[in-house]
Parts: structure tokens; sequence; C-alpha cells
């Protein structure tokens, strides 16, 4: 297992190098700079907007740029942001537990609710309870979540009163106030996840409940709950594996569009408010480093297949 | 019942109606007053940037020798009082005594020069200061500016504007301080003091115990302050959506940007108060002078011939209430407001458009208007615009960019030919950064000699009915070289809670003011 392993993690080696490159390519060829957004893009001075372009070594050849960035980003050091004053990795650090309990919090409320709806609906197929499985998860998958996101805020904060609005509150506020802020945030994250593992798990657990092991298992006499949980889940769980870790790959994609329409100053935020104003650093930086987490995603995901079922290998 | 008794009764009333009125006009302090902001804030230092944010949070901790009135005119603010020689090149600055910066030390004369300097170096409207010789210290309270030219009164707009102010910081965090955005220390003599700021999610300011205010009556930015809030916490809030229903649901007691689509609905709600915003915000069209099509007068008049203004401002905004059409170039709310040339103004004449069309030997070139695409106001501009001068035989197209994109674009003297935007200009003399031949980049920006003449006099003289008639003169060019274009104004809003008592109608005005704002709840 850990040659495997480690081969995967040499592996990263070029997909990181050549996704550093693309982004720094495309971050810089796209029109527009920092400096706007530096000095306000209102009646600057010409002189001052050109001072501040020589300061950031923004006037020098994009390939002269890219040679002197590269040595230091494939060592994991971005520089420092052109608006925070502060290193990257720094920046990225303080926004990660954010997205992290938000996309985390709304893995956990996927899991609680969608797998045992998607073997509930799949071992109860064509009843009232599988239909309706079906028409949540149809409705889940089709709501967008930014959407999704002003009705709870219209229904719980506005109507109700039940929750916050919006806003963003570390644990030094205490549990609570975190907490509470979360709620929302996370149901409209992961709706559109629940879904997608609702229909997956049904129709991975009705292809292996159609298996002649499972009719053999029930032909045996063993209980109903043995043989869904321990022969057909446990079966059916490779391919529900590899949904779970799509999904908390697009969590973290989600958490762009949740965090701006909640407020939640995360990773997703960082990115959209770097986008605007072109901080090149905390672009690059923030994607390679999601880059990273996607491929490490994977890198366990196919390791659970093994430990999950371990007739197959690590070739 | 006699009609005695009658009397005496409605007069006990009213007594009753006046006293209770009374006692909810008496100011309250203490509280926190929780401000939902459309937009973060990317510095606090506010001599760096002329970017939104920072005088909506800084106007409360820092303060300048001059400040905006209610007028937007500049009326003293650590300066007590000042005195100008009579070719006008040495300025003397009388300071308040005993103003108390927030770590404790008193305001001298040599912080502001440290600031100023300060200022003038990083600062994008610093070029203010460009032909200032040196500075004198007097005495601690007493400075003297020198400069090189004639210099007129708008040096105290410029001091004073809360754009990119100069405000005044200690010595030693000026000179801690030497780039621009990093601030050594956030300290100033302002009303409230710096407490916290997290990055893209709040700032949080607290009374200043030890605010000295100015004796005269409170005049928006300027005039007596005092700090009723125990703290004043701006979050941060970028989504409107999710700042109104924030407003409605009672987490946030002020909310900046409200959509004036939700005027009349907040106006209904109970409890709330929306707020309508000025001065009014001049939408306007420029052009690329340097290249390309519309360096031709021509078709520069064309396009101003086929504008109705009233539709497109009417485009621009969803209530009524929130648009008007004024042939000026300083807002009607200005004293330099001027009806000169209001023949050129809303024309929506097609045939006349074509006459110049024909002048011009237009033969159907492209004409494309470049707008943002995140500005819902300048994306419906855009459409009316281009609608009216199709209409006027024109084949105008729009780009819409993100908003770094357009600002690269619209210095690109290839890629321009019009662009949109909108700003308020309420003394002529701030025309000038906009027409000086170098905004947005010497290669499309406008330029000539008359005009350039009318700014020199307007920067050397003090006397109103003079700069005022010069004032006249600018909106007179600005017509007939069609420098630029005025499609109407448009006001802002902002909203409330109705227990946030502003006596002084701030919020009415400019960028968020909590001065003299108290809590009734």
């Amino acid at each position: 297992m850990w040659a495997y392993i480690l081969r995967r993690i040499l592996a990263f080696i070029p997909t990181v190098f050549i996704a550093v490159t693309l982004i720094f390519i495309f971050t810089r060829l796209v029109p527009g700079n920092p400096v706007w957004a530096l000095l306000g893009h209102q009646a600057v001075d010409v002189d001052r907007i050109d001072e501040v372009t020589r300061e950031l070594g923004l006037d020098r050849p994009v390939l002269v740029q890219y040679v002197q960035w590269l040595p230091k980003a494939l060592t994991g050091d971005f520089g420092s942001s052109i608006f925070y004053n502060r290193p990257v990795v720094q920046v990225i650090i303080d926004r990660f537990p954010v997205t992290l309990g938000l996309a985390g919090l709304a893995m956990l409320v996927t899991l609680a609710i969608g797998l045992p709806l998607g073997v509930l609906a799949a071992v109860r197929q064509n009843s009232i309870f599988d239909n309706f499985s079906m028409i949540f998860a149809t409705l889940g998958v089709s709501l967008p979540s930014f959407w999704l996101g002003f009705l709870l805020i219209i229904l719980f904060s506005v109507t109700l009163h039940w929750f916050p609005s919006s806003g963003y509150r570390d644990l030094s506020f205490g549990f609570s106030a975190w907490f509470s802020r979360m709620i929302l945030p996370v149901l409209a994250l992961s709706a559109a996840q629940i879904a997608l593992l609702v229909r997956m798990t049904r129709s991975s657990m009705l292809e292996v409940l159609g298996q002649a092991y499972i009719v053999t298992a029930q032909a045996k006499g063993l209980k109903n709950r043995k043989v869904i949980y321990k022969h057909a889940l446990r079966n059916a769980f490779v391919s529900i594996i590899t949904i779970i870790g799509l999904i908390f790959a697009l969590s973290l994609g989600g958490s762009v569009i949740i965090e701006n329409v909640f407020a939640i100053p995360g990773l997703g935020q960082l990115i959209t408010t770097a986008a605007i104003r072109r901080d090149y650093p905390i672009i690059e930086g923030t994607m390679v480093y999601l880059t990273v987490i996607s491929l490490v995603i994977n890198l366990l995901v196919d390791i659970s297949y093994t430990i999950i079922n371990p007739r197959l290998g690590y070739d | 019942m006699s009609s005695k008794k009658v009397l005496v009764g409605m007069i006990l009333g009213l007594l009753l109606v006046f006293g209770a009125w009374a006692v909810a006009q008496e100011p309250k302090t203490g509280g926190t007053l929780n401000v939902g902001l459309h937009i973060p804030f990317p510095t606090l230092d506010w001599q760096s940037t002329v970017g939104h944010p920072l005088p909506h949070g800084m106007v409360h901790v820092q303060e300048g020798l001059f400040a905006f009135s209610k007028n937007f005119d500049a009326v003293p603010e650590l300066a007590e009082s000042f005195e100008v020689n009579e070719d006008g090149t040495v300025w003397t600055f009388k300071l308040r005594e005993g103003v108390l910066f927030h770590n404790g030390d008193e305001l001298k004369a040599e912080d502001v020069v440290a600031s100023l300097e300060r200022w003038a170096r990083i600062g994008p409207k610093g070029a203010a200061l460009k032909d200032l010789d040196r500075f004198e210290i007097v005495d601690d309270y007493t400075l003297e500016m020198h400069f090189n030219v004639t210099v007129g009164r708008f040096l105290l707009l410029a001091l004073g504007s809360d754009e990119n102010k100069a405000v005044i910081m200690p010595k030693e965090v000026a000179e801690a301080s030497p780039d621009a955005g990093v601030l050594s220390e956030v300290v100033g003599t302002g009303p409230y003091e710096f407490v916290e700021h997290r990055e893209d999610q709040f700032l949080r300011l607290k009374r200043f115990e030890d605010y000295v205010s100015r004796d005269d009556a409170p005049n928006y930015q300027g005039g007596g302050k005092t700090a009723y809030l125990d703290e004043i916490i701006f979050w941060i809030v970028p989504e409107q959506s999710t700042r109104v229903a924030g407003l409605e649901s009672g987490e946030y007691d002020v909310i900046t940007e409200v959509p004036d689509s939700d005027f009349r609905r907040l106006q209904d709600a109970a409890g709330l108060d929306p707020v309508k915003n000025g001065p009014g915000l001049l939408l306007y069209m420029m052009f690329n002078h340097q290249e390309g099509i519309t360096s031709d007068i021509n078709i520069r008049k064309a396009i101003q011939a086929a504008i109705d203004t009233d539709e497109i401002s009417a485009a621009a905004v969803s209530d009524p209430e929130f648009t008007v059409s004024n042939p000026s170039f300083f807002p009607p709310e200005s004293v330099y407001n001027t009806d000169v040339r209001s023949e050129l103004y809303n024309q929506g004449d097609p045939e006349k458009a074509k006459e110049y069309l024909a002048a011009a030997g237009y033969d159907g070139e492209e004409i494309s208007i470049q707008v943002i695409a995140t500005n819902p106001i300048q994306n419906r501009l855009g459409v009316a615009i281009v609608d009216q001068m199709q209409e006027a035989g024109m084949n105008a197209v729009i780009n819409s960019y993100d908003l770094a994109t357009w600002v690269a674009k619209r210095r690109d003297p290839t890629a321009l030919n019009i662009y949109t935007s909108g700003g308020y200009w309420i003394d002529p003399s701030l025309w000038h950064a906009e027409f000086n031949g170098r905004f947005p980049s010497p290669e499309v920006g406008f330029y000539s000699d008359e005009t350039e003449e009318v700014f020199t006099k307007l920067a050397e003289e003090s006397e109103f009915e003079k700069r005022f008639v010069l004032g006249q003169e600018l909106q007179q060019q600005f017509y007939d070289q069609v420098a630029t274009i005025n499609l109407g104004y448009i006001y802002r809003l902002v909203a409330n809670q109705d227990y946030v008592v502003d006596p002084e109608g701030n919020l009415a005005l400019g960028n968020l003011t909590l001065h003299n704002v108290w809590l009734d709840k």
C-alpha cells in the first residue's frame, strides 16, 4: 500500500506543475491588473498608476514574471497578497478552517441523510417512500444553491427569526454563535449533495440487490437487515465512496457561491474577491491549494476501495 | 363640558405629546450599531486609496485639516483657522489645541506635516500638493504651506474630500508606514477608535472617551461630533439580497447600497426607514478622444443629438423617485449647478443625429459601449443608449466585461469607443482629474488648451462668484466639444431600523457618517 501511495504522491508533482503553470498564465492573460483595486478606479493620477505597477513588478514581461515566480511557487511560497499584505499561505491557513467547517458539516449532513434515504429507497423500490425520495432528489439537484440559500434566509431569518441571515463568527465567539450561522449555509450547500447521494446510493444498491449472491443469502434465511447492510451495502459502497469523494470536492467548489450568499469569509469568498481585484498571488495560491486537496481526496478514495473491498488490489 | 375645560384639556394634551416627543428626542448614549456594509475594506490606509469603503468606516476614526460639510463644501476640522497671502502662494493653518490622538498624544503641527507629506507621496489624489515647495512649522499649532504657484480655495476641498482623505496621524505612525496600504498603527483623532479588523468579515470601532469635539454645530463630516454609541461594527455583506434580509430580520441597524427596487417595500415595512442618499450621482458617457471613430467630433455630436436622457435615466433605475434629469455637470445639490447649454441636453433627435453622421462620412462602422457586467445600472444604461443610437442609424453594440477588464479596456485606444460611468463632482475643479488628457490614459483621454486654461483659473481662484462663472465656462466647453455626455442623475438608497436616530440627516448624505447618531431602543 505504501508503495502505491508514494507512487501516487510522486504523480502529484507533474500535475501540480501543470496546474500552477496554467493558473499563472491564465490569470495574467486576463485583462486588468490589481493596481486599479489598490488605488481605486476613479480618476486616479496616471503617474501613480504607473508607479504602483512598477512597484508590483507588473510592468515586466509575463515570461520574466513566471520564471521568477515558479521556483518559489513549487516550494509552496506564493509570495504575499497584494491586498492583505501577508504571505498567501498565512491568508489561506486563516480561511481554510472556515471553509472546512462549512464543507465538513455539509458532508456530515449529506451522509447522515443521503445514505439512509438512498438505501431505504432501494430496499423499498417503487413504494411511496421511494417516489418521495426521488422527487426530493430531483428537486435537490435542480434547485440552484444560491436561490435555495435566499429562500432559506427569507423563511428562517426574515419570517421565523430562527437563525441569523448571514455572517460568520468563529469559535472564539462561542459554539452557538458559530453553529447558528452555519445551519442555513450548510442546508443550502448540502441539498444538492444529498440529492446526488440518494440517487447514486439507490441505483448502486438496486444493482447489488439484484445480484445472485444476495438472492442466495436471502434464500439461506439470513436476516434482511444483515443481507442489506453487510452484504449489499458493503459491495455497493465502492461506487458510493467515489461519489462521496466527488461530493466533498464539489462542496469545496460550491462554497464559492454559498460563502458569497451568506457572507462567510472562507476560501470561496477569498477566491471571488481575489479574482475581482486581480490579487494574483492569492488566486494562484488558493487554486493550487484546492488542486492539491482534490488530488489528496482522490487518493484517499482510491485507498478506501481496497479497505472496503480487500479483493481490489493497488494495481 | 365648558369650552374653557376643552381648551385646558387640549393644552394639557399638547404638552403631553410635546413632552413625549422631547423625551424621545433626548439623545441616548450606549449600544452597538451594526452596519451591513456592501464592500470589504481592502486596507484601512485611507491615504492610499480612493476605494469606496474607506470613508464609510474611517471617517469615524480619522480626521483631516478640513472635512465635507452638508453642502459638500470644505469646513475646518482639525484646523482652527486659516489665512492665505495675497498671491495665494502661502497658506497658514492654525490647529485646534488640545486635540488628542487615540494613543493619548496631542496633535501638533509636526504630525500634520508628516501626514501630508505621506499623502502627497502615496495618495492617488496627493497630486493636489504637486506645486508645494515646502512646509514650515511656525509653532506647535501653526504651519505654513508654501507653493510655487498661486493656489486657490480648491486646496481646502482637496484636503477635506473624503474620496482619498488627507487624514492626520501621529508623526511616528506616518514615518513608520512608508508603504501605501500598510499602517503601522490605526490611530486618528476621530470620535471612535479602532478596535479590530478581520479581513472581509468586520471592522469594529468603539467610542473614544477623550474625543475633543469642535464647539460649532454638527455639519455632516465636520462640525461638532458626539459619539453616542458604545460601538460600531461594520459587517461585510457583499450580497445585496442578504444585506436587505439582514436588515429585515433585525441583525443590522443600517445597511448600505440598497437596490432602489426595494424602496417602496421597505417604506411599507414596519420599523424600517429607507433613506434616499445624495448628492445626485451623475451618469455620464466618456469617449476615446484620441483614436477610432469617437475621436471625430461629428460622431460625438451625433450621439449627443440622439440621446434622450429622460428615457435613459428612467431605464437606469426601477423607481422614478431615484432619478432626475438635469443638464448640469455639477449635481442639483451643488452651488455650481447651472443650465448653460441646456439646449444641447436631452435632445432625443435622431434626424439631427443623422445630419452629423453624414457630415462625419459615417458608413456603418461599429461603435461599442463597454459596461461592467456586474453593474445592473450600467447594463440597463447600455441597452437604452444602444437602442437610441441604433434608431439614429448608428451600428452600436454593448461589450460587457468584469470590472478589472473594463478598467483595462477603457485605457486601451484600440479597444475603447465609449464607456459609461458615474460619480459626483460638487466643485468644477474636481473634473480636472477626468479631463487632464491623461485619464483614463494619455492614449484615449480628453485634452484641450481652452479647457485646461479654465481648470488653471479655477485652481487659482478663491472667490465664489468668479468660480461660478468659470464653472459655467467649463460646462459650455463640455457640451461644445462633447467631452462627455450627461445621462442624468440617480440617487442611492440606504436603509435603517426606525430606532436609529439621525437628527442631522447624515444618512441621506454621501458616505456613511454616524457621528451624532444614537439608538432609541
